[in-house]
């Protein structure tokens, strides 16, 4: 069935408030006109619709321009909620890998650099960082421990010599959110938790060494130290399995408290609880616990690549310039400060597959980016691109501060893997200079260019629209996947 | 193949058909382990590891995802795959299974998904007039 949508301007979709009798505002999907029939073509656009029945939703349901069908809320879902107007927090719209999210660093690296050594360094760095299906880190958390992992996020990792103190300052809310509480965190979210952290996983998790082949403003490349032909890294992970059990234990929590709080959603996997209940509140606790968690992962995992790259080159990571430029989470509930109808509220912010996109002058940012707005990190897929965008005063108004967190799917994984039937996808990329190493070929061909939406189209509809700034583009030239 | 994949842009699900609860139950199980890796005809020695599952709910459909969850944390938190069951008992509010499996090795073990979950997104479970009948996603 379609969904309708009424046009607002070239890149703003409205889905009215009419359309679906539980409706409680319309929704709000930002899409250039071409990429609309593909939109139609499954459940994105319903589940939209979907998310705009949840208690307490303020303005619209957005969808951001790389949504694609999810589970509950799309991927690429954006919903606030105001706790004071009983405001609801809903598992399904954070999603099992809570705090999933990308971290880019840079390096003093050029192309040329690497060109000669490049399949070495890819060999290097798949050996020596965990990924794929079952496979443990070398880390083992002991309850005690990982009650601190918990507490302090990417503290506890930069506290054990796995980073630097700046590299607390460039990870979204320092690496760690308060009010994180282990004792809301069940027995089997520690049993899965413990030989995870810093694992990569597997799926489209992933680390790609890059290089920046298109300045998009000069400004404010400049102020972030990065010119063109410089190599960077990108890390795309989660919270693995501890995360993934937090959600399962209070999705169920919601479920049975549904009836109590007398909250009817059309899909049981949005099922969510106030903000202000006991149920709101014991989610929050162990929701802050995953993302701790993952941000110490990604940290560790940074920390794991920067020494594939002083083994390699001989250099330490600081003279390699291996300074991280920015972690964002993409699966995260947050609570911020938001003008609405002239009124300053503290909402809610779901962001399910989607990203922090704060604007210059925001208390939150670290000083070095408070004038310039904070770097949204867009990774594409293997054989294109990725970029880095700055956040607008335009989200701050119109999206509550977020942009889009990736290229989002175009395919399902049967489709790209028929697609890939006959071919090597790893030859092909190959051939256009891109080294790639996957613990399974399934995961290549599922993970393929084409499976993906264009994400050079996607950044365009957030750049056009005034919602991010692009700064620069990279292109892949060596890639691990679990 | 006694379940059907169910194509999905993100995720993955499984379509599983069965004259009665035993048989969906059983495919279930396999269609899961089978996402994650390729049941390996294993040596004796190795299939060594035994548990017994004890499980109630209010209904059928939660029993049968109350099921997927145990296999799956049994992977994912201690990196068992159960490839054999015995179905000892199985109501629609309980069932008492043994089930033998052996422990994954990353190394030697095809690798497929890491399934992170069984959603509840377009979960069911009816009854129809050749037995049971039952869809499942699972997040990827």
């Amino acid at each position: 069935m379609t969904v309708p949508l009424k046009k607002i301007d070239e890149y703003r979709w409205e889905i009215p408030k009419s359309y679906k009798s539980g409706m409680r505002v319309p929704g709000l999907v930002f899409a250039s006109e071409e990429s609309l029939p593909k939109l139609q073509a499954d459940q994105a656009l319903e589940q939209v619709a979907n998310v705009a029945h949840l208690p307490g939703i303020v303005k619209y349901s957005l969808a951001m321009p790389d949504i694609h069908w999810g589970y509950g809320f799309p991927i690429g879902g954006v919903a606030a909620t105001d706790p004071e107007e009983g405001g609801v927090i809903s598992p399904g719209g954070v999603g099992y890998d809570i705090n999933c999210g990308v971290r880019l660093v840079k390096t003093s690296l050029k192309e040329e650099d690497l060109r000669p050594v490049l399949r070495e360094l890819v060999g290097a760095l798949f050996s020596q960082i965990p990924c794929g299906v079952g496979e443990s880190g070398n880390i083992r958390l002991s309850r005690k421990e990982a009650e601190k992992v918990i507490r302090e996020g990417a503290r506890w990792a930069v506290s054990r010599g796995l980073g630097i103190q700046e590299d607390l300052e460039t990870t979204e809310a320092g690496g760690a959110l308060e009010g994180a509480d282990p004792e809301l965190v069940s027995e089997r979210a520690y049993e899965r938790g413990a030989n995870q952290l810093g694992t990569l996983g597997s799926g489209n998790h992933f680390l790609e060494v890059q290089v920046i082949d298109q300045i998009l403003d000069a400004s404010l490349a400049g102020a972030l130290g990065l010119e063109k032909g410089q190599v960077t890294v990108m890390i795309h992970s989660g919270s693995r399995g501890f995360g993934y059990q937090i959600c399962e234990d209070s999705l169920d929590l919601s479920r049975k408290s549904l009836s109590k709080y007398k909250i009817d959603v059309p899909d049981i996997q949005l099922a969510c609880a106030p903000v202000k209940s006991p149920e709101g509140q014991h989610y929050l606790g162990a929701m802050r616990a995953a993302a701790n968690y993952a941000w110490a992962n990604r940290q560790c995992l940074m920390a794991l690549t920067r020494e594939v790259f002083e083994k390699f080159f001989k250099r330490s990571f600081r003279d390699l310039g291996m300074d991280l430029i920015y972690d964002v989470a993409h699966n995260i509930a947050k609570f911020e400060r938001f003008k609405i109808d002239g009124k300053e509220k503290t909402l809610c912010v779901h962001r399910k597959g989607a990203t922090r996109a704060f604007a210059a002058g925001h208390p939150e940012l670290p000083e070095s980016y408070r004038k310039i707005g904070q770097p949204v990190i867009v990774p594409g897929d293997m054989g294109r691109n990725s970029y880095l965008l700055i956040g607008t005063a335009r989200a701050m108004e119109e999206t509550f501060g977020t942009s889009c967190h990736g290229a989002g799917r175009a395919m399902s994984r049967t489709q790209a893997a028929k697609a890939a039937r006959g071919r090597s996808i790893q030859k092909e990329l190959e051939q256009k200079g891109i080294v790639v190493m996957a613990r399974g070929r399934r995961g290549i061909d599922e993970e393929q260019p084409a499976a993906y939406k264009d994400v050079n189209e996607v950044v365009r509809v957030m750049d056009e629209s005034g919602v991010a700034k692009k700064v620069v583009r990279m292109r892949p030239l060596g890639v691990i996947k679990g | 193949m006694p379940y059907k994949i169910l194509e999905h842009t993100a995720d993955i699900g499984l379509s599983l058909e069965g004259k009665n609860l035993v048989e969906l139950f059983q495919d279930g199980a396999i269609g899961l382990v089978s996402l994650i890796t390729e049941i390996r005809p294993v040596a004796v020695e190795r299939k060594r590891i035994k548990k017994s599952f004890d499980l109630s709910a209010e209904g059928p459909g939660r029993l049968l995802m109350l099921w997927l969850r145990e296999l799956l944390f049994e992977f994912s938190a201690h990196g068992v795959i159960f490839s054999d069951y015995q179905f000892h008992d199985l109501r629609e509010t309980a069932l008492k299974v043994q089930a033998w499996g052996y422990r994954f090795d990353p190394k030697q073990d095809v690798q497929r998904y890491e399934v992170k979950a069984v959603t509840y997104h377009g979960f069911k479970l009816e009854s129809k007039n050749f037995g049971w009948h039952a869809e499942v996603l699972f997040d990827i």
